[in-house]
């Protein structure tokens, strides 16, 4: 199970409490990095760090400040990425609220894609969509984009406890049911959340 | 004298042909190998089953992790299993485990060897045995059980 490599291992998107106990999974996990709503600047707790992560939607998006952390941007209609090129490098990464959209046109398509951010890929969402029985037509759209190398994706646990965190080795095996190459795979679990890091820090 | 040299050297001379062409069938026989493989389609191609043996790990979150007993592991692979891929995946993957350290929390399951990425998402979405969270951490795959085994002692 070589997933860490050398990469830093990121989860971008742990929404429980920050506490010991996270720390201790995270790292029995073999992760590094946790971004977290929860930490208003990054800590360390039992050799992990927790760095911020700031959620943000268009209407509040100006006044958010400048903070050290990941930025995602948090989509639930097609107005929310609206002359998007005036965002572009302001936020680290884009997170579509699938419920709340509705059908997406191309034109949309082109604007997730001009914005240039990766798009996040909640495992707990998935999977809860599964177990619902929903469908995941919109998850296939962005992972055969991401496929034709159109925009980057990267997949994160979504975890509000300790006990929903996931070993890196199931986040990849998600994107290879879901029918992604291999190594495509990987980069969306190993790379491009430690390139994120790297540049919110 | 000259007789006997004669005998020998051609003696000699016929044992090296003899190694030679049979290293050459040996190459040959490679190449066709590698040209049939790469002229199967996956049509044609038809995968032998194989076996491979997953080392995994319990890691109780909340709770005692003396209560997570074998059947207990058992019953939570195949109702995962069967809820995520039905009974078709179910008999297809044949997940089924063959050792259990109660103690330690080690195990390994063995499954078809084409179905790994699913069953390392299985295993992932085991959250609760016997009443007690759980994690279940991938921790290597191996060939064999006796391999898998050595892994287990060394962990």
């Amino acid at each position: 199970m070589r997933t860490s490599g050398r990469h830093v291992l990121a989860d971008l998107c742990y929404l429980g409490d920050v506490n010991e106990l996270a720390a201790r999974i995270a790292r029995r996990l073999g992760y590094d990095v946790l971004a977290s709503p929860k930490v208003g600047e990054a800590k360390n707790i039992e050799g992990v760090k927790f760095i911020p992560r700031i959620e943000v939607r268009r209407a509040s998006f100006w006044g958010a400040g400048d903070v050290d952390g990941v930025r995602v941007l948090i989509v639930e209609s097609k107005e929310d990425l609206k002359s998007y090129t005036r965002l572009s490098g302001k936020v680290d990464s884009v997170r579509v609220v699938f419920d709340s959209l509705g059908d997406v046109s191309k034109d949309f398509v082109r604007r997730v894609i001009g914005l240039g951010a990766p798009l996040e890929i909640e495992f707990s969402e998935v999977v809860k969509r599964v177990w619902a029985g929903k469908p995941l037509d919109y998850y296939l759209l962005f992972l055969r984009l991401y496929a034709r190398r159109k925009t980057k994706v990267y997949v994160c646990s979504g975890a509000t406890d300790p006990s929903e965190m996931v070993h890196p080795t199931a986040m990849f095996s998600l994107l290879a049911v879901l029918g992604l190459p291999e190594d495509l795979a990987m980069k969306a679990v190993l790379k491009t959340p430690a390139e994120m890091v790297v540049n919110a820090t | 004298m000259l007789l006997e040299v004669l005998v020998a050297v051609s003696l000699v001379v016929s044992l090296i042909s003899l190694y030679l062409s049979f290293r050459s069938w040996l190459r040959v026989r490679k190449v066709i190998a590698v040209v049939r493989g790469v002229l199967a389609t996956k049509r044609t191609k038809m995968l032998r089953p194989r076996k491979r043996y997953l080392i995994f790990e319990v890691v109780a979150v909340s709770g005692d992790l003396s209560r997570v007993r074998k059947p207990g592991v058992e019953d939570a692979l195949e109702s995962s299993c069967r809820l995520l891929y039905g009974v078709l995946g179910y008999s297809t993957i044949k997940p089924s485990l063959i050792y259990y350290d109660e103690s330690r929390g080690v195990g390994i399951l063995s499954f078809r060897h084409s179905w790994r990425s699913n069953v390392f998402l299985l295993l992932s979405l085991i959250r609760e045995i016997g009443g007690v969270k759980v994690i279940v951490i991938p921790r290597a795959t191996t060939g064999t059980r006796r391999k898998a085994m050595d892994y287990v002692r060394k962990v």
